[in-house]
């Protein structure tokens, strides 16, 4: 059983950004103890780039919103360190060169196709009859890990591109972690009905 | 409440000052050379490109000490023929009733990990899986103070209800007690919860 060191309990980052329809993003994230159970919340006020920033950012506003504004602040925000953060937006990714926990995408369990051995590739023959009930592979640039039943996924530029370590191993071994982003749409959804 | 990044603002803090202009010059000689344009100095159109600081509002929960059995490993889904899209489990999410109010405990309701996953931390065990009409009933008398729960005779209620008080009784928002019961009902509660005294 995984237990915390010391004073400081083991948590687990979840971050993730919802775009609610006419108002912008918001970003939030949900430190987890080892049973899964909330030990904080964090979310912020929706944030919109005006024209002049989708013109001027192109192709790097969404990393650079998602990220480093939005990630970045969210996990600064709490003294818990985490022993990682997840989150299920591939342009949060941004923010893994802003905060001292190693940063994972979390793949969707349709995402999951490698089976270890390789990405589906459309050049294969198979291609031209790909099953549309299947997976994606994953996104370009980035190498997968499993943990337990969860495939992350992480740059391959990244400096610290290793293999999860082994508390982290056996700790996503029992968890889903897919499911807090659930918990967190949930909990953004609320929140937004509160401050209207 | 947003917030607007670029020159404009309508956000809760001060922008950083970080500036990038841009050059309009017609003449991309003249711009070159530093030159102005018939004495007059050139238009500069400048604009802040750093958000302010975000506001962010916390919320920090005190979860129960946990169980005290090793957290379970959720129950495997079934093997399939697609192993790219393995099913996942299916949960019964908590609810937060209509008379919380407060935001910080509708929300510390609504980050509960899934009934599902703390019945399984807290290994409690079924003599048969519940159906999921029973995980909603559970689900609803979870998180409230007094409720009542209405069905047809033989669908669960009972154990709906003991499942709530003992994962009540689990994550400490309940404490056991002792109950007076007559002899036939304790009888009767003994036998379908097999750690009850008596």
């Amino acid at each position: 059983m995984i237990e915390s060191q010391g004073d400081t309990p083991l948590a687990l980052g979840f971050l993730t950004v919802v775009d609610q329809p006419g108002q912008g993003l918001v970003g939030g994230y949900l430190l987890l103890n080892a049973h899964a159970r909330p030990l904080e919340f964090h979310c912020t006020v929706p944030l919109r780039a005006n024209r002049a920033q989708e013109v001027l950012y192109g192709p790097t506003l969404q990393p650079y919103l998602y990220g480093e504004q939005i990630g970045s602040t969210l996990v600064k925000t709490s003294d818990l360190r985490p022993l990682a953060v997840f989150t299920d937006c591939q342009p949060a990714l941004a923010a893994a060169d802003h905060i001292l926990s190693p940063l994972w995408l979390v793949l969707r369990p349709m995402d999951d196709v490698t089976k270890d051995e390789g990405i589906a590739t459309e050049s294969s023959d198979a291609a031209s009859a790909r099953r549309i009930d299947s997976g994606h592979a994953a996104p370009a640039g980035m190498a997968l890990s499993r943990c337990g039943r969860n495939c992350l996924a992480r740059p391959v530029a990244s400096a610290s591109a290793a293999a999860p370590e082994e508390r982290l191993l056996e700790l996503a071994a029992t968890l889903d972690l897919f499911e807090p982003f659930e918990r967190i749409r949930a909990a953004i959804q609320e929140s937004q009905r509160g401050w209207r | 409440m947003s917030a607007v990044i670029g020159s404009s603002w309508h956000g809760a803090a001060a922008p950083v000052p970080q500036v990038l202009s841009t050059i309009f010059n017609p003449d991309p000689a003249e711009a070159l050379l530093g030159a102005t344009t018939h004495g007059r100095p050139l238009d500069v159109i400048s604009s802040d490109f750093r958000p302010p600081r975000i506001a962010v509002r916390s919320y920090q929960f005190t979860p129960g000490a946990g169980p005290k059995t090793p957290v379970a490993a959720l129950p495997t889904p079934p093997p399939t023929d697609v192993p790219s899209s393995p099913a996942r489990p299916r949960y019964t999410r908590v609810a937060p009733p209509e008379d919380v109010v407060g935001m910080g405990d509708r929300l510390s309701m609504l980050l509960e990990p899934p009934l599902e996953l703390l019945l399984t931390n807290a290994s409690l065990e079924f003599a048969a899986q519940p159906f999921p009409f029973q995980m909603q009933g559970v689900a609803f008398l979870y998180p409230r103070q007094a409720a009542l729960l209405a069905d047809e005779m033989g669908l669960g209620k009972t154990m709906q209800a003991i499942t709530a008080i003992r994962l009540l009784v689990h994550t400490r928002e309940a404490r056991p007690r002792a109950a007076g019961l007559p002899k036939a009902t304790g009888v009767q509660l003994a036998t379908r919860v097999p750690h009850l005294g008596t």
